[in-house]
């Protein structure tokens, strides 16, 4: 039982410490898209993507709580005059008030009189208390606002100030706000929107009526129906214009979320009573001429992006009424550290993917499943209200799943190209031996033969030695090549398995190699070992091989040049992080015995390459400070300090 | 604890004489008479008694048989003796083989083997014999130096003698000073005395005959 | 550095058989014969270990038990008894080491490693310096038993010839290609050089060897000092 825990602990531990190390880059790309969203560089794509899934929504029933009395190009050609007259929208109003709507909100500036009929109108206005009109609160550019028409009571006029996006495009309806109390004269300087002066007039008529909020004081509440306020940083955006009081726009999807009649449709009677009674009527301008339009790209229809400004009041007044009547969602976001844990978690699983599946097509797949689920779950959770980050979540988890199967192709990539490089080293090894051995002593046997007369037995032990030298020259070569997959074989009867631990096949190696017949072991006394674990971190098999190699390389060098050794140190263990094999001994100094600094640049070489594998260092040098002696040490970064004691 | 291990072992000894084992049996006994003795003539055996029984000590002849049919080969017992010291790392082993050099193939397991590990040669005398059984039961090691090349020690075995000679530690501070267990010091010990061939003698420090020979060898100044 | 004479003299009686085919038939048939005596020599040394010493052991071990419970015995019989199975078994340990070598079934250098402790006690006069791999080597028993046999029969002639060399260094250089045993004797004066090089014992130790192990012998004279060379190949590679 213990032993389990242990294990798991063990299991764990180990994991971490990979993490720790595998995960870096990664967690530096999430920190990357979190500060990019952070200063606002991604919220261009956010309100894309929001408006792309708003539109993906599957179509809602027409909203019969709202009539829209669109003034149309046809009606304009044979009223014949525009603007419309007075006359015509007081007869208007007239019409439709026979049909008891709940109430009437006139979309259409009427701040100056337009003759004739300008007085029926303000007949009308004044007789009519369920009759809202606009004014323009707000400055424009040119810096004008424009004022509600006369003789009407402050109650029934609402601002149709509209705030766009960065991109020009609307998203927000503004709810309330406050104006300048010199461009006013009333004293009570906080006007109301067109949109909340209907619905609030059209739900009193039901019995609900605007309070202001719980959870947000500031914000506007029918019933329990709180109109969640806009800040600077909600959902997508980042340091928005929060100016007055703003709530996102749940556009009504679908072809024809309203009703539309034209004012001829009226006028003729052709509109039946029931669209009427008790309705919102809402009277604007549907005809392209009068540049009443606005930029969405979350409406659907034929003319995808421009809306009637009437048809944009429709909406933001539906999904008020809505809200407090159906109980149909309306846009909600998350606070911001919510936000950030979100692209967090998508980006550990990111990362996750590199470390659950090791081959590039599985990472690429389990990418591909990620994404679809990660878009199924904000649209999802869109349907529902609620507007997550999307387009920082898809990032993360994209940059950190293809940013890992790049790093393994890259892997693969680099043990090809080590592995060529280990076979370059052998040819060149080979030559080198060739030369600096049996060529050597054929050059010599000619020299002699030359010089004077050999004697066969002469000869005879000459060419004995070259065969020993080509033969060995063969062997080494046969070893080099000749090894298998996971085992290292040094002798025909010594077969090391190079899944054991690392520091158990070094000390093998150890034994194996100082009971080789090399010249210098033989003045040895004294030798010193220290043979722990050092398996902190896994390590591949051509890795242990590589090890092991290091070490046969560092022991032979003792044994072939360090003339007069009396004591070698041979430590493997880990010393403050690090993993370290270390060599010493106290003979004569490489730098004293040249003639072999060729072959010993190979060695060198491999040892570089390794520790450059390794991420660690090698380095051989002369002790200077004991007189004679060298130190030959490989060294790289243990990632975790697992202790054998400790358990 | 100690105590009651010391007066009444358990014992198996393994070998493929009858007759041998009835002579080892009754010199055990001699020394050990409230000791519980059992044996085996086979490695197969031997592993089955183990399990059972739980020995404090085990005497393992190298040349044994596998298996009853089989003949017996010093290869068998090579293979048992690391099975066991890998199986329990504790156990007390004493190795009865006029062979001992086999043993070499087994140096690593024997340095990093916790309990006792001595080698007494069938030719001994009982009473020398004994003395082995005594030293493995105290968790003593004792290998014949032809299973040596030259002088080997670790590193940790140094550090034990310079702080035991050089700062004048007990067992209990050197096992703070290193940051191990004061029974791992202890096992550091046997095995450094047992490098430098310093064994128990009656009358003699074993300590002081370690220094001295660490001294000799130059291991501290 | 003093200038090195080298003098390589041919061996005496150097008439290797020349004519390979019958020379591998007579190396086969002498490696059957050695072997089949090997094996006749192992089953008795194998009958003394296994039986008699085994049995001798629990002889002792009794009688020292025995007299461990009557301490009023006269224990000097006692002693004597067990002085004399104990000598015993010394003698009877020894005919089967030398029936059977110590350690060749596991490796040659550690037998003869083992030989030479026993030849340090035999020759106490003698200082042997011995150089070999520690412990592996893939000789075949018989092989080891071979080189072991030339030593010891070379250590001989040694003694019978140079009674006045008090140093030997043995050399031993395992090699999958091509192995060899270097005997070097420092010192030997030239009068007693000649008749050594002449013995009869020299010439058929050197023969037999080159015959069982299709093998060279060789030496080599540096001043006053002579190195021999026993050099052969391990049997596989013979064949190809």
């Amino acid at each position: 039982m213990r032993q389990v825990r242990q294990k798991i602990r063990d299991k764990c531990k180990r994991e971490a410490a990979i993490w720790r190390v595998r995960a870096l880059p990664g967690f530096i790309v999430v920190a990357l898209i979190i500060g990019l969203r952070f200063m606002g560089q991604l919220q261009f794509f956010e309100r894309l993507a929001l408006d792309y899934l708003l539109r993906l929504r599957p179509s809602e029933p027409v909203d019969e709580r709202i009539l829209i009395v669109g003034i149309n190009e046809a009606d304009i050609q044979r009223i014949g005059t525009y603007p419309i007259p007075d006359r015509h929208i007081a007869a208007l109003f007239t019409t439709l008030q026979s049909y008891d709507p709940a109430v009437i909100g006139l979309d259409i500036y009427r701040d100056l009189p337009i003759e004739p009929g300008h007085s029926e109108l303000v007949q009308a206005f004044s007789q009519m208390e369920n009759l809202i009109a606009i004014e323009k609160v707000l400055s424009d550019r040119s810096g004008f606002t424009v004022n509600p028409p006369q003789g009407l009571a402050p109650k029934q006029v609402g601002f149709a100030d509209a705030v766009l996006d960065s991109d020009g495009r609307l998203r927000r309806s503004l709810l309330g706000t406050s104006v300048d109390a010199d461009t006013s004269n009333d004293t009570d300087n906080y006007k109301f929107s067109f949109t909340i002066r209907l619905a609030e007039t059209y739900l009193a008529s039901q019995g609900i009526t605007l309070e202001n909020g719980i959870r947000d004081p500031d914000a506007m509440r029918f019933g329990s129906t709180e109109l969640n306020r806009v800040s600077p940083n909600s959902g997508g955006y980042v340091g928005a214009d929060d100016g007055g009081n703003q709530v996102l726009l749940n556009f009504r999807s679908g072809l024809a979320p309203f009703r539309i009649v034209s004012l001829e449709d009226v006028t003729e009677g052709r509109v039946p009573e029931a669209w009427i009674r008790d309705r919102i009527v809402l009277i604007g301008i549907t005809a392209l001429s009068a540049k009443d339009v606005i930029n969405s790209a979350a409406i659907d229809g034929v003319n995808p992006g421009l809306v009637y400004g009437v048809e944009i009041q429709a909406h933001a007044i539906s999904q008020i009424t809505s809200a407090v009547l159906d109980g149909r969602p309306l846009l909600k976001t998350w606070s911001d550290g919510w936000e950030y844990v979100w692209i967090l978690v998508w980006g550990l699983l990111g990362i996750s993917l590199g470390r659950i599946f090791t081959s590039p097509l599985k990472i690429l797949l389990g990418l591909a499943v990620s994404c679809v689920t990660l878009t199924g779950v904000c649209y999802s959770l869109l349907l529902i209200g609620w507007w997550v980050p999307i387009v920082p979540t898809l990032l993360v988890l994209v940059l950190n799943g293809t940013g890992l199967t790049a790093l393994l192709f890259y892997r693969y990539q680099q043990d090809l190209k080590s592995k060529i490089q280990d076979r370059q080293l052998i040819i060149d090894r080979t030559f080198d031996s060739i030369h600096n051995g049996p060529l050597q002593t054929l050059a010599g046997i000619l020299r002699t033969v030359q010089e004077r007369p050999l004697s066969p037995e002469q000869l005879y032990l000459d060419l004995k030695c070259l065969n020993q030298e080509l033969r060995d020259v063969y062997e080494s070569v046969l070893g080099e090549i000749s090894t298998q997959r996971d085992s290292i074989i040094l002798s025909p009867e010594l077969k090391l398995d190079l899944t054991r631990p690392t520091h158990e096949i070094l000390d093998e190696i150890y034994t194996y190699t100082l009971a080789r017949d090399l010249p210098c072991f033989k003045t040895l006394k004294l030798k010193v070992t220290t043979f722990k674990q050092i398996d902190t971190r896994p390590l591949t098999l051509e890795q242990k091989r590589g090890l092991c190699r290091f070490l046969e390389e560092a022991l032979c060098n003792v044994g072939k040049h360090a003339v007069g050794v009396t004591r070698i140190d041979v430590i493997c263990k880990q010393e403050q992080n690090q993993n370290v094999i270390r060599v010493i001994d106290n003979g004569v100094g490489i730098d004293s015995s040249s003639g072999t600094a060729k072959t010993e640049g190979r060695g060198t070489q491999q040892a570089r390459e390794l520790a450059r594998q390794l991420n660690g260092t090698f380095q051989r040098l002369s002790l200077i400070d004991t007189s004679s002696g060298t130190m030959c040490e490989l060294r790289w970064a243990a990632v975790a300090v697992r202790m054998k004691d400790e358990g | 604890m100690n105590q009651s291990i010391q007066a009444m072992p358990k014992i198996l000894v393994i070998d493929d004489h009858e007759s041998v084992l009835t002579g080892t049996v009754s010199g055990l006994r001699q020394q050990y008479p409230q000791a519980e003795i059992v044996t085996a003539q086979t490695a197969e055996g031997a592993q089955q008694q183990i399990e059972r029984t739980q020995p404090d000590l085990v005497m393992v002849d190298l040349s044994i048989p596998q298996a009853a049919v089989e003949s017996a080969q010093t290869n068998t017992g090579i293979e048992l003796l690391k099975t066991l010291m890998q199986q329990y790392p504790t156990l007390n082993i004493v190795v009865q083989s006029a062979y001992a050099k086999a043993l070499a193939r087994l140096k690593h397991e024997i340095n990093n083997h916790e309990g006792g590990f001595t080698v007494a040669d069938k030719s001994l005398p009982l009473k020398e014999m004994l003395a082995r059984v005594e030293w493995a039961l105290q968790g003593l090691v004792y290998t014949p130096k032809e299973m040596r090349t030259g002088l080997e020690m670790k590193h940790e075995w140094l550090e034990v003698l310079k702080l035991a000679f050089q700062e004048g530690l007990q067992d209990k501070a050197i096992a703070e000073r290193m940051q191990v267990g004061e029974r791992t010091v202890r096992h550091y010990w046997t095995q450094l005395q047992d490098a430098l061939s310093v064994y128990p003698q009656p009358g003699k420090n074993i300590r002081i005959q370690t220094e001295m020979r660490a001294r000799e060898e130059g291991l501290i100044d | 550095m003093k200038e090195l004479n080298t003098a390589l003299n041919c061996l005496p009686g150097d008439t290797p058989v020349q004519v390979p085919a019958s020379q591998l038939e007579i190396y086969e048939t002498m490696r059957w014969w050695h072997q089949r005596q090997a094996l006749q020599l192992n089953a008795q040394a194998t009958e003394i270990r296994d039986g008699l010493l085994q049995e001798l052991f629990a002889l002792r071990r009794g009688l020292e038990v025995w007299a461990e419970g009557n301490h009023n015995a006269s224990s000097h019989h006692h002693h004597d008894w067990l002085q004399k199975i104990e000598r015993l078994h010394q003698d009877l340990e020894r005919i089967s080491n030398h029936l059977s070598p110590p350690y060749l079934e596991e490796s040659l250098p550690l037998a003869i490693q083992y030989a030479a402790e026993s030849w340090r006690t035999h020759y106490p006069q003698l200082e042997f310096v011995l150089d070999s791999p520690v412990q592996r080597s893939s000789e075949s028993p018989a092989r080891s038993r071979i080189i072991l046999t030339t030593l010891h029969e070379f250590l001989q002639i040694i003694r019978l010839n140079f009674p006045e060399v008090d140093s030997l260094r043995i050399s031993l250089s395992l090699q999958e290609i091509e192995s060899r045993l270097a005997i070097e004797i420092p010192d030997v004066s030239q009068s007693t050089l000649a008749s050594f090089l002449a013995s009869d014992h020299l010439k058929y130790l050197s023969q037999a060897f080159e015959l069982l192990t299709l093998g060279k012998c060789l030496h080599q004279q540096r001043e006053l000092e002579i190195t021999w060379y026993f050099l052969w190949q391990e049997e596989g590679l013979r064949q190809q």
